[in-house]
């Protein structure tokens, strides 16, 4: 069985979605659509996001029918832009369950695992990491013309790589990324290439010409058999990831990445990135390097332990902890 | 000129820092209390291929170079100075045997060194004369097939736990050049007797002992080298070890400022942490300089012996400079965590203790400077 393990690099990100109010007639369908409740219908008749609530899903913005809600993006863009130097967006730990998953299936049936991961050059190391785990091909899908890219154009990427590779079975990735979105774009590759997609998967095993199948529907467990090729996005904890090895490490050393930029892939500008994008952003811009929020002072008690603990206790239950 | 680690280097410091948090950092406190050698953990480590980074692939270890070598010797030493000691002397013994042993000899004892079945060791030093072997008195004397051994050699790190050792001898009683070889000596020859073990300050697990030798009978093919090629040999393994022993001390150094920093940035005086006071900026400011000055001239020393340049030189420079720097540092990080740090509730005074053998040891920092200094007058 030939299986590709999808590996998205985690963008940097902050983004939001704002109200164009001269066009926006106040319908409330973006208030019905969003999953975290965050637009509200003001008194003026026009829909209202708060940057600070909003989490940058986007899912509002397809709805809209006046076209009103528009996408602000803070990249990291520095990432694509230099060669060298430590990966500032790479903010959380490789999701390694669908390199496990992946691995597990071939060391039962056969067959090769290649790693495809889409992400700057520095995101290199982790297709490594990949590799010292076990698997057979690396190839890093990179290109600064891909930034800004959406679930859509991040989908195409995917396709003309996952069709570069031929001959594959089975197209495995997480189920979130590091932000806990979906990693939408699987499924999209899936439909446009007839695949069948199957998410929240806690369990695979091979069986003949099939997988079989466990899936984690609203906290049910479904049981399947999938007929390949396929596209699955497994969620965190459906295995435990194998360790590294000296040994493992020094048998990968000297394989080499192979790095497919947009021409090799056949892509033109027109269609990844922001032109290729259906969100429309209205701003991007590159993120400050800060270490998260900084601290509100806290108050210093004094006095002495027992008045100390009394206070302590005061407070607590003012806040609702005890 | 590159400063950047290779990715592949970056790999095998991640597996080493990982390998440590899981297997080393957790049990490195115990076994200094203890003074117990830490068994299970070489034995974790021959599984996992830590001790044949340098055994070539042939004789089934990982063939790397030496600078992956001092990367994964300093991320040891950061968790655990003592494993990285053993593991130091262990490949200090198996680089001699792949720099000057036979093809018989290398198949008949890198295997096991690389699986860690055999654990060596590398005896130089006399309890009696230091470190000058023109003083040296233990004497193998040839008889037909074999040679003859009696005296002995001080403060041999892996002593009790090790199995297979390289040792330096004369051959007759002259002092010439042509007067020395290094044998090599299996703990189960008869005549071989290992001393009481030394109390010691620092590396506490690493057992230091003395041996005696008796009428100990050493086969001929035990011999490395040509007859009276020892002393060119020994020369070239002292700079390796001494350029590998700064490698352990740099690792001993940023273990200091990595503890002292977490702390400094916890411990709040007067309402602020204490790294806010510029005092104890000035302190971690001198201790990044001076490990980080140390960790550049051992990789130049290492990469010297990589690339077979002389490294007589910067072996010397890297041990003394890496000896002032982790000491230095093991001095500012218990001065920055006050009795914290020199209490052992923080590992800190574990690094200060072993820091101090960083200068002592392969030859003492002060023999080691007139050295150098003589040198330098020569080439200038």
């Amino acid at each position: 069985m030939n299986i590709a393990v999808y590996l998205k690099f985690e963008e940097d990100y902050k983004a939001y979605a704002e109200v164009d109010v001269a066009t926006c007639v106040g319908c409330g369908v973006c208030a019905k659509v969003c999953p975290f409740n965050v637009p509200l219908v003001t008194k003026k008749e026009t829909a209202e996001i708060s940057p600070k609530r909003c989490q940058g899903c986007g899912v509002c913005v397809p709805y809209c029918k006046t076209n009103s809600i528009y996408m602000h993006y803070s990249l990291n863009t520095e990432a694509y832009s230099s060669d060298k130097g430590d990966p500032m967006g790479l903010r959380y730990p490789l999701d390694k369950n669908a390199i496990e998953a992946g691995l597990v299936l071939r060391d039962m049936v056969g067959g090769k695992v290649w790693i495809l991961a889409e992400g700057p050059p520095q995101f290199e190391e982790s297709v490594r990491e990949a590799l010292v785990m076990g698997a057979d091909e690396g190839i890093l899908v990179c290109d600064s013309k891909f930034l800004g890219s959406d679930h859509v154009a991040s989908s195409l990427i995917l396709e003309q790589a996952f069709k570069k590779i031929g001959d594959c079975d089975l197209l495995i990735a997480p189920q979130r990324n590091g932000h806990g979105e979906p990693l939408s774009s699987v499924a999209w590759v899936a439909e446009r290439l007839g695949m069948s997609y199957i998410p929240f998967v806690k369990s695979l095993k091979p069986a003949e010409e099939t997988v079989l199948v466990q899936q984690n529907w609203g906290g049910k467990l479904l049981e399947m058999s999938v007929s390949l090729p396929a596209a699955l996005t497994v969620e965190r904890g459906i295995n435990e990831p194998r360790g590294l090895s000296l040994m493992a490490a020094a048998r990968v050393m000297g394989k080499t990445v192979s790095h497919w930029s947009s021409e090799e892939l056949n892509l033109d500008s027109s269609q990844i990135g922001e032109a290729g994008s259906h969100i429309r952003l209205k701003s991007i811009q590159a993120l400050p390097r800060s270490k998260g929020k900084k601290r509100k002072g806290g108050d210093m008690l004094k006095g002495s332990p027992e008045v100390l603990a009394q206070t302590l206790v005061e407070r607590l239950k003012e806040w609702g902890a005890l | 000129m590159d400063f950047l680690y290779t990715e592949e280097m970056k790999m095998y410091q991640k597996i080493t820092k990982d390998f440590c948090e899981k297997h080393v950092v957790p049990t490195a406190a115990q076994y200094d209390k203890s003074r117990e050698f830490p068994y299970k953990v070489i034995e974790l480590m021959g599984k996992e291929g830590f001790m044949g980074i340098n055994v070539p692939k042939e004789y089934g270890g990982l063939g790397l170079d030496h600078l992956t070598n001092a990367v994964i010797v300093e991320e040891l030493a950061k968790a655990s100075a003592t494993i990285a000691l053993i593991h130091q002397v262990h490949r200090v013994c198996i680089n001699h045997f792949v720099k000057f042993g036979n093809e018989e000899q290398k198949r008949r004892f890198l295997p096991g060194l690389a699986s860690g079945e055999h654990l060596g060791g590398f005896c130089f030093t006399e309890t009696q004369t230091a470190s000058d072997p023109m003083d040296f008195t233990c004497l193998a004397e040839r008889k037909d097939d074999h040679y003859v051994v009696n005296g002995g050699k001080g403060w041999v790190t892996n002593s009790v736990a090790g199995t297979v050792f390289l040792i330096f001898m004369r051959i007759n009683k002259e002092n010439t050049s042509k007067s020395f070889n290094n044998f090599i000596v299996e703990k189960a020859f008869d005549g071989f007797t290992v001393s009481e073990r030394y109390r010691t300050v620092g590396f506490c697990a690493s057992t230091t002992c003395d041996f005696r030798f008796k009428d100990m009978k050493v086969p001929l093919k035990n011999r490395l080298g040509e007859e009276g090629g020892g002393l060119s040999h020994i020369g070239k393994t002292i700079h390796w070890g001494q350029a590998y022993l700064g490698v352990i001390g740099v690792g001993i150094g940023e273990a200091c400022l990595e503890q002292a920093v977490k702390y400094a940035k916890q411990r709040i005086i007067s309402g602020k942490p204490i790294i806010k006071y510029q005092l104890i900026a000035q302190k971690l400011a001198d201790m990044f300089i001076e490990i980080e000055s140390a960790r550049m001239l051992c990789h130049k020393a290492v990469w010297m012996i990589e690339n077979e340049i002389n490294p007589a030189f910067h072996s010397r420079a890297a041990k003394i400079a890496s000896g002032d720097a982790c000491m230095k540092a093991g001095i500012e990080a218990i001065e920055i965590m006050g009795s914290a740090g020199y209490s052992d509730e923080y590992p800190v005074e574990r690094y200060f203790r072993d820091a101090k053998f960083i200068a002592v040891g392969l030859g003492a920092a002060e023999i080691q400077r007139i050295n150098l200094g003589r040198a330098i007058e020569r080439a200038y």
